[in-house]
Parts: C-alpha cells; sequence; structure tokens
C-alpha cells in the first residue's frame, strides 16, 4: 500500500516528461511529411488513360491537398485520377474513371455520384502515377458518417525527373 | 412425437425452404443490383444462395428425411453449395480479377476474404470426409464431417456478416440462425444415431471383433 503512492508520483512525472516529448516527435513527423504509402488493392481495375473530367456525376465529393515528402509544400498542377463503384455501375465501367489537377494551393476535388459498394465495402480509389513523382495507389474505406464526400490528403515522393 | 406425427419432420424443412426463398429474393431485388453488370450479379448471388442453402442442408441428412426423400438428396444439396461457391469466385473473377486473385492469396484489404476461403476450406472438407465412407468407422466421420460442416458454415456466416453488399443484416442473422438450430437438430440425430448402432454392437463387432459395452456406454 505503502509503495503505490511514490509509484503514482513517479508515473505522473514520467508522463508530464513524456507528452512534451512526444508532441515534439509528432509536430516533427508532420514537418517530415513522410510519403504516404500505397495501399493494399489500390491499383485494382486501375485505367492508364482517363480523361480531365469535371465531375463522375453529383451528390457526393472526393477532395483533399496534396503535399510534397520532406518540404510539406503543396503541389499545384498534380493529375489525381479517381475511381469508385458508382450508380451507373462497378469499378470497370470507364464512366466511373475520371481525373483532376490539383489547383495552386494542391488542392484536389472530384464529385461523384452514389458511391455504391464493390467487392463488399463502400470505397473510392486514388492514383498519381506521374513520372515526376513516386507511384500512389490509394484505397479510402468510406467511413459510416461519410455519406456526402471524403477528405483524402497525401503526400508524394518526388523522383527527380521531369515529365517526357 | 416425431413417432405419433412424422409429418413434423416437415416443419423445419418448409420453415427453411421460405427463409431461403425470401433471403435470396431481397438480395436479388435489392437497389444495389441496378447498374450492376450481368457476370457481377452473378457472381454475388451464387455467393447469396449457397448461403441461403445452409439451414436446409443439415436437415435433410436426419435419417427420417433421408427414408423419405432419398439418401441422394443431402450429398446433392452439399455438392450444390460448393458449386455454387466456386461459381461465387469465379463469376467475381471475372468481373474483378485483381481483387478476387488478392483475396485468393490472401493479400485483400478487405478482412472478410479469408473467412471467405476459410468458408469453403470447411465446407470441401466436410465433403471429403463424407466421400471417404467406407475408411472411417462411422462414429468418426459423422463427427469430423458435422465438426468441418460447423466450422466452414460459421466462417462462411462471418464472411457474408463482414460484408456490405445486397443482403440485408437482418437476413444474414436469420440466416445464421437458422442454420445453427439445424445443425443443432443434426448434431442430436447423429447422437442418437451413433448411440443406437452402439448399442446393437454393430460397429465394435465389426471393427474390433470383439462383443460390445455393455447397453447404453458410450
Amino acid at each position: 500500500m505503502r509503495a503505490i503512492l511514490p509509484t503514482m508520483i513517479a508515473l505522473a512525472l514520467l508522463a508530464g516528461f513524456e507528452a512534451p516529448a512526444l508532441a515534439q516527435a509528432q509536430t516533427q513527423a508532420q514537418a517530415d511529411c513522410p510519403a504516404t504509402e500505397t495501399m493494399r488493392g489500390g491499383r485494382n481495375n486501375y485505367r492508364a488513360e482517363v480523361p480531365l473530367v469535371d465531375n463522375l456525376g453529383i451528390g457526393w465529393t472526393a477532395s483533399g491537398t496534396v503535399r510534397e515528402a520532406g518540404s510539406c509544400a503543396p503541389l499545384a498542377g498534380v493529375t489525381v485520377k479517381l475511381w469508385s463503384a458508382t450508380d451507373r455501375g462497378g469499378e470497370r465501367d470507364p464512366s466511373n474513371h475520371g481525373a483532376t489537377l490539383t489547383d495552386a494551393e494542391g488542392r484536389y476535388v472530384m464529385p461523384f455520384s452514389e458511391i455504391r459498394p464493390m467487392g463488399g465495402q463502400l470505397h473510392i480509389h486514388i492514383a498519381v502515377d506521374q513520372p515526376e513523382y513516386e507511384p500512389l495507389f490509394l484505397r479510402p474505406v468510406l467511413a459510416p458518417g461519410d455519406t456526402e464526400g471524403m477528405v483524402v490528403d497525401f503526400v508524394l515522393k518526388p523522383t527527380g525527373r521531369n515529365a517526357s | 412425437m416425431l413417432r405419433k406425427n412424422p409429418w413434423l419432420l416437415w416443419v423445419p424443412v418448409i420453415l427453411a425452404v421460405l427463409l431461403a426463398v425470401a433471403s435470396f429474393a431481397t438480395a436479388a431485388l435489392s437497389p444495389l443490383q441496378q447498374g450492376r453488370e450481368a457476370i457481377w450479379i452473378f457472381g454475388a448471388l451464387s455467393g447469396v444462395l449457397a448461403l441461403c442453402l445452409f439451414p436446409i442442408q443439415p436437415l435433410l441428412a436426419l435419417p427420417g428425411l433421408r427414408r423419405r426423400l432419398g439418401n441422394w438428396v443431402h450429398p446433392a444439396l452439399g455438392g450444390t453449395i460448393i458449386g455454387l461457391s466456386v461459381a461465387h469466385i469465379t463469376g467475381l473473377w471475372l468481373y474483378s480479377p485483381e481483387d478476387i486473385t488478392d483475396a485468393l492469396l490472401l493479400q485483400a484489404p478487405t478482412p472478410f476474404s479469408a473467412w471467405g476461403l476459410s468458408g469453403l476450406a470447411g465446407l470441401v472438407g466436410a465433403a471429403l470426409i463424407a466421400l471417404l465412407r467406407r475408411r472411417l468407422r462411422p462414429a468418426i466421420r459423422i463427427a469430423l464431417h458435422l465438426f468441418l460442416a460447423g466450422l466452414g458454415a460459421f466462417a462462411a456466416m462471418m464472411h457474408a456478416w463482414l460484408i456490405l453488399g445486397a443482403m440485408s443484416a437482418a437476413s444474414k442473422a436469420l440466416l445464421a440462425l437458422a442454420t445453427l438450430l439445424s445443425l443443432g437438430i443434426a448434431i442430436q440425430a447423429a447422437r442418437s444415431t451413433i448411440r443406437a448402432r452402439r448399442e446393437r454392437g454393430v460397429e465394435s463387432s465389426r471393427r474390433r471383433g470383439r462383443p460390445a459395452g455393455p447397453p447404453g456406454a458410450r
């Protein structure tokens, strides 16, 4: 019984010292902007040639900010390819594939029509595969609250190559 | 009760068939089917139908129903369920080969893919045990068959439960409950069959060449 109080005080002190260190580490990680990793199945039903479109329907919106690994700088003019199963059909349907460009703040927006489950989950696909960056394929799953849309921010790793 | 009213045996069968028809119909008529390609609908509904047949299958193995329907019905429906599972995988593979290849290689991002594979493994195992009819002692064969079939059905139900698709949560829950009840009935029946065989001494005298134990021994 007597040992409990000092132990608790020691733990509280440790926690007090640990907390700022942890917060600092997180800030550091944010500042470093590590590149987002490709997700399992992210490339499935990918199409290389997709048109730049204003939208893939209306009613639901995928959006986000694209940044550069390391510098964290927003990347403008990146081609973001998106596809998903919708009320028009599955992921194989060409009408469910489209691309958009990021603006000066690195933001992309793609309106969709109703997202439908395919393969048992409500999810979308996002791809960036241009020579300047390491290819990235994402497969975010919609949370129950994502009825209006979802925000998917990601970080690209530059390859040092230029577009040919 | 059953001896006096043999028609009572049909009550669970009829209930199971009605549940199967209702569950399949709600999935087939789901608004989600609109806009899907034919091969996708075929692949998805093959799996749904296999699941809908689960509660019926154990009942068809009951001795009373075997006598009336014929011994071939239970194995035939078992083969149909496995065939439908294969059609389910094939149909979905034809629609989205990469997704299904991931699932078969256990590389899929979806947690239910491995449940589906384990389900099929259990059901195929149960079928193989049934095919080894003459090589295993009846008590062991029946116990293994029920164990593998039960395990396969459980995994397939978990697979279905985690999937967001055309089946409603209510029909999945009802099918799971009905399958559990059917399996319970089949296990009870199997136990009394095995006990009756032992009491008659069929097993002990044939297999071990010595007389059976005292009546009622298990």
